[in-house]
């Protein structure tokens, strides 16, 4: 790891303690404004930003590697989004609203629009209904990703609805939004626009699922060989070890597809097919590796407590919020089907 | 990928255009024909051994290079490489292990495919558990002589060496006193009985060894040292070996998607299905490429080229699987093709290894749970 990423893996443990993790999940709460306020010293938002709009312009793999970071100790996914969405989309379009972002006075999230459910009015404004997005609190902008455009939208327009949708990753600000004849204030065409600002977005929300997925498999083998029954460690049952084998190879294919990610962003030669092939695979590997972490704890894998459900349920709403298992199987179909 | 990899890229894409003689024949001895001179031409034109050190043939570059061939056969539709198992496992364990007058005598021969490469590891007593071998090996002044039995052999009859792993000290069960031995397969002594696999095709044999001389000057890595050699032929087997093999695999899923389309298949179960292979096909890629550049940096955990090999086992099974459902029963029933390597996807979690054997090695090695 980094310099840069062993000081921040430091730093959260400290700020967001897990006991914490589980109690805002438990109350629907969001981040404490505290802990916003020093990641925000830290310059966490301004991650990828210019520097001219006060980022650290990281490299996409510096990025990736906080992003690994900050899924292993669940930062707040939408401060994921102001980082590598909000402030690097403002900064693409020249708005000094990226500073905004990048200095913590504007907040706000993303949201990915997998399918035709959207419509642009010939005036340019754009309609959309019922997306995924994760909020901040007081939240003011959102980046919406699609695969042929990225835009953010003003959450004050009186064209915008949201409506809480927490059942599934409670405390991460999760939100259907409908959006109506809305003006975007920012407007980017394809993936790799404004330097490929959707497209390191995606990588990044990628590199969190390979950061959980690393997490839960260490509390696997950690608890696989403490835990004893039939008078030996779990461990020595193969069929246990064969489940945590499944889970590394998983995990080690996460970490490849999301270098491979990275090296093509970086010599400019990323594909919709290879793009569309990582948004089904790293979700479904990550899913796997946390269903069979649950499996290999038993009944205390199953407990509030124990937390392993809050990297499933940040793995089950990031593929949901993509489309789900199905609709982005046949979305890296489509993709291959163009290219062949 | 540098500038000399893109050059590359180039020139064998215009020589494949020019030469790629067509699919192969599908009737067995003339397919394995018409592989060994696809091979040859491949040699001649100095595509074979791309990262091999240039005394040896090769040309002294990087893996990478080795992956842009991969990637370019792949890519065109052109036939595999016939010797894949001298050109990706024996000769890199022969340049790490063997003697400058090894490497002589070997290499020019499994580059131009004039010399085909069979492995002699597996017995009827020593299948996942190669420590088994029970094959004897007894030093007679300069020579080795060998008795026993070996069985799975492919393509052991058309095979000029045989990279033999014999015992020649310890006992069964021991990983001590195992050698490896390069045998030619001409020797006296040597019967081949071909087994036919449940494809109907004469893919591998038994071999029975009966008092074979085979010069010590064959060995491989010294005497005694045969566990030590096949570990290391392993790790090379499972590192650009599971590139290579995606090839067939890729030429395989755009003949599904072209037939799909053409035969208006493409639904949404469709679409997912080709799409789950076409992603899991990808992620097998991005694996290979990040082994090859730890290879090459040398930076490769023991035992990492395990998570290669079982994802390859899976990934092949699903794609030929997937054809089967997407293509329906006029196909699958009447037609050879897709039913043949549906049929023959099953080895593939097996051979090198079977996957639970990759498990063993992922969770030994890669998690420490011993
Ligand atoms: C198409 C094909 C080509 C081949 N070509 C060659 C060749 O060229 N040269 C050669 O030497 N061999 C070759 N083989 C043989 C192959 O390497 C062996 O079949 C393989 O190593 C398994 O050994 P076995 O068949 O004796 O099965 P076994 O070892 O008896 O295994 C039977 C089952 O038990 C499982 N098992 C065994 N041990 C363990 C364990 N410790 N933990 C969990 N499960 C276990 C296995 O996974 C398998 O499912 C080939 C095989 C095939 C199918």
């Amino acid at each position: 790891m980094s310099e840069l990423a062993v000081a921040f893996d430091q730093a959260l443990e400290e700020l967001l303690p897990f006991s914490e993790a589980l109690d805002r999940a438990g109350d629907n709460g969001s981040v404490p404004s505290g802990v916003r306020e020093e990641l925000l010293a830290m310059g966490w938002n301004g991650l990828v930003a210019p520097e001219e709009a006060g980022g650290l312009g990281l490299e996409t793999t510096e990025m990736i590697e906080m992003c690994a970071v900050a899924g292993r100790r669940l930062l707040p996914v939408a401060l994921l989004d102001e980082a590598l969405l909000l402030a690097p989309a403002l900064g693409a379009a020249g708005r000094s609203a990226a500073e905004a972002v990048v200095g913590g006075r504007a907040s706000g999230g993303a949201g990915y629009v997998a399918d035709a459910s959207a419509t642009w009015g010939s005036d340019g404004t754009l309609s959309v209904s019922g997306v995924g997005v994760r909020l901040s609190p007081q939240a003011q902008l959102v980046g919406l990703v699609h695969p042929q455009w990225t835009a953010v939208i003003p959450l004050g327009d009186p064209g915008v609805r949201l409506e809480q949708a927490d059942a599934l990753d409670r405390g991460q600000g999760v939100h259907l939004l409908t959006v109506t004849d809305v003006e975007p204030d920012v407007v980017l065409e394809g993936w790799m626009n404004g330097g490929g600002v959707a497209a390191g977005w995606l990588a990044g929300l990628l590199a969190d699922l390979v950061g959980g997925a690393d997490q839960v498999l260490s509390m696997s083998v950690s608890h696989a060989r403490e835990r004893q029954q039939f008078g030996r460690p779990l461990v020595r049952f193969q069929a246990v070890t064969h489940l945590l084998a499944e889970m590394k190879a998983r995990l080690e294919l996460m970490r490849s597809a999301v270098a491979r990610l990275a090296f093509l962003m970086t010599e400019d030669a990323l594909d919709p097919g290879f793009l569309a092939a990582a948004l089904w695979s790293v979700p479904a590997y990550a899913r796997q590796v946390c269903e069979s972490a649950i499996q290999v704890h038993g009944g205390i894998g199953f407990t509030w407590e124990y937390g392993l459900h809050l990297y499933y349920r940040r793995v089950l709403s990031v593929q949901s919020m993509l489309g789900g298992s199905l609709d982005t199987a046949a979305q890296a179909g489509r993709a291959y089907l163009k290219e062949d | 990928m540098g500038s000399a990899e893109r050059h590359l890229r180039t020139e064998i894409r215009s020589w494949i255009a020019a030469n790629d003689p067509g699919p192969p024949p599908s009737e067995y001895n003339e397919r394995i024909e018409a592989l060994t001179r696809w091979q040859a031409s491949l040699c001649e034109a100095g595509f074979m051994g791309l990262s091999w050190p240039v005394r040896y043939g090769g040309r002294g570059m990087s893996l990478a290079a080795e992956a842009v061939l991969a990637e370019e056969l792949a890519q065109s539709g052109a036939a595999e490489i016939i010797n894949r198992l001298a050109l990706y496992t024996w000769g890199p364990t022969l340049m790490d292990m063997g003697e400058p007058e090894q490497m002589r005598r070997f290499l020019p021969g499994m580059l131009d495919a004039s010399e085909l490469w069979c492995q002699g590891f597996s017995e009827p007593d020593a299948g996942s558990d190669l420590a088994g071998v029970r094959t004897r090996a007894l030093v007679d002044g300069d020579e080795l002589v060998i008795t026993g039995q070996k069985v799975w052999t492919s393509r052991a009859e058309l095979s000029t060496y045989n990279a033999l792993l014999v015992r020649t000290d310890g006992e069964p069960g021991q990983h001590r006193g195992l050698t490896l031995v390069m045998a030619p397969m001409k020797s006296d002594g040597i019967t081949i009985r071909p087994l036919p696999q449940m494809l109907g095709e004469p893919h591998f044999s038994e071999v029975f060894f009966d008092e074979v001389r085979v010069p010590l000057a064959n060995v491989l890595g010294g005497l005694n040292q045969g566990w030590r050699v096949s570990m290391k032929a392993m790790g090379y087997e499972r590192g650009i070996f599971v590139l290579e093999r995606s090839i067939r695999l890729r030429r395989r899923l755009a003949e599904l998607a072209d037939r799909a389309l053409e035969e208006d298949r493409v639904d949404r179960a469709a679409l997912a299905g080709i799409g789950r292979v076409h992603a899991s096909l990808e992620m097998l890629t991005a694996q290979a490429y990040r082994t090859l550049a730890q290879q090459q940096a040398g930076t490769l955990v023991p035992g990492s080229t395990s998570v290669d090999k079982l994802y390859l086992a899976e990934v092949y099974q699903d794609l030929f699987a997937t054809a089967a459902e997407i293509l329906g029963p006029e196909v699958t029933l009447r037609e050879d093709g897709w039913t043949h390597d549906l049929l023959e996807s099953r080895s593939v979690s097996i051979y090198s290894g079977t996957s639970e054997i990759q498990k063993n090695v992922i969770s030994g090695r890669l998690l420490g749970l011993r």
